[in-house]
């Protein structure tokens, strides 16, 4: 029977095989954007976009199963799981800069920063909305 | 401004224990203490009609406002 701990595994499952992925994009990553590049300029640049972006998923990736792990340990409506939101939302909204930047080199990356923009708004009203489930939950576990 | 709980003066002037208010309130020592120490957010009327009967007393007598 299907039920919320399971559900919670899949997270934590996808959330890895993500990682393994994105681990295996840095190897082939050189190879691919030599092919998209003329210069060695745009090369170097592309690269380097590239890798800053790894480094930052690589942080969301961490926080988000920080997220997942207390969860599972059904801690869900405690401050620093909007604090762990808030910290994934900055994650995107760098990355929704830095593909900005990006995106004039390579036309590609700006529906890239359009998506890491948009992740990380839906993320921030998440993390509003589980800041006042938070404090709704915290004054009725003091009403006597 | 402050809402002072004076449920330890009741308390001692009817010579009565937590323990005992709180069984017979019908709820936890816990929370009760949470009341006592000035933690809780809110009381329900539930909670404070009882809390008066126990303690044959007004809810004047256990709540305080204070500037």
């Amino acid at each position: 029977m299907w039920n919320a701990r399971k559900s919670v595994i899949l997270s934590i499952v996808l959330l890895y095989t993500c990682a393994a992925v994105l681990l295996a994009s840095c190897f082939f990553a050189p190879f691919v954007i030599q092919r998209l590049t003329r210069t060695d300029g745009s090369y170097t640049f592309g690269l380097l976009i590239f890798y800053i972006c790894v480094g930052i998923a690589f942080i969301a990736i961490t926080l988000l199963h920080r997220l997942l792990h207390n969860i599972r340990c059904e801690q869900v409506f405690i401050p620093q799981n909007s604090r762990l939101l808030r910290y994934i939302s900055w994650c995107c909204f760098v990355v929704c800069i830095l593909t900005f930047a990006g995106g004039f080199a390579f036309y590609s990356l700006f529906l890239v920063c359009a998506a890491a923009g948009f992740m990380g708004m839906i993320l921030r009203v998440v993390k509003n909305i589980l800041s006042t489930a938070t404090a709704l939950k915290t004054e009725n576990e003091l009403t006597i | 401004m402050k809402i002072i709980v004076n449920l330890d003066v009741m308390l001692a002037k009817r010579k009565m224990s937590s323990g005992a208010l709180a069984e017979q309130i019908g709820i936890t020592q816990a929370n009760l203490s949470i009341l006592k120490t000035g933690k809780a957010k809110a009381i329900r009327f539930s909670t404070l009609e009882k809390i008066c009967e126990a303690l044959q007393c007004q809810p004047g007598d256990i709540l305080k406002y204070e500037k």
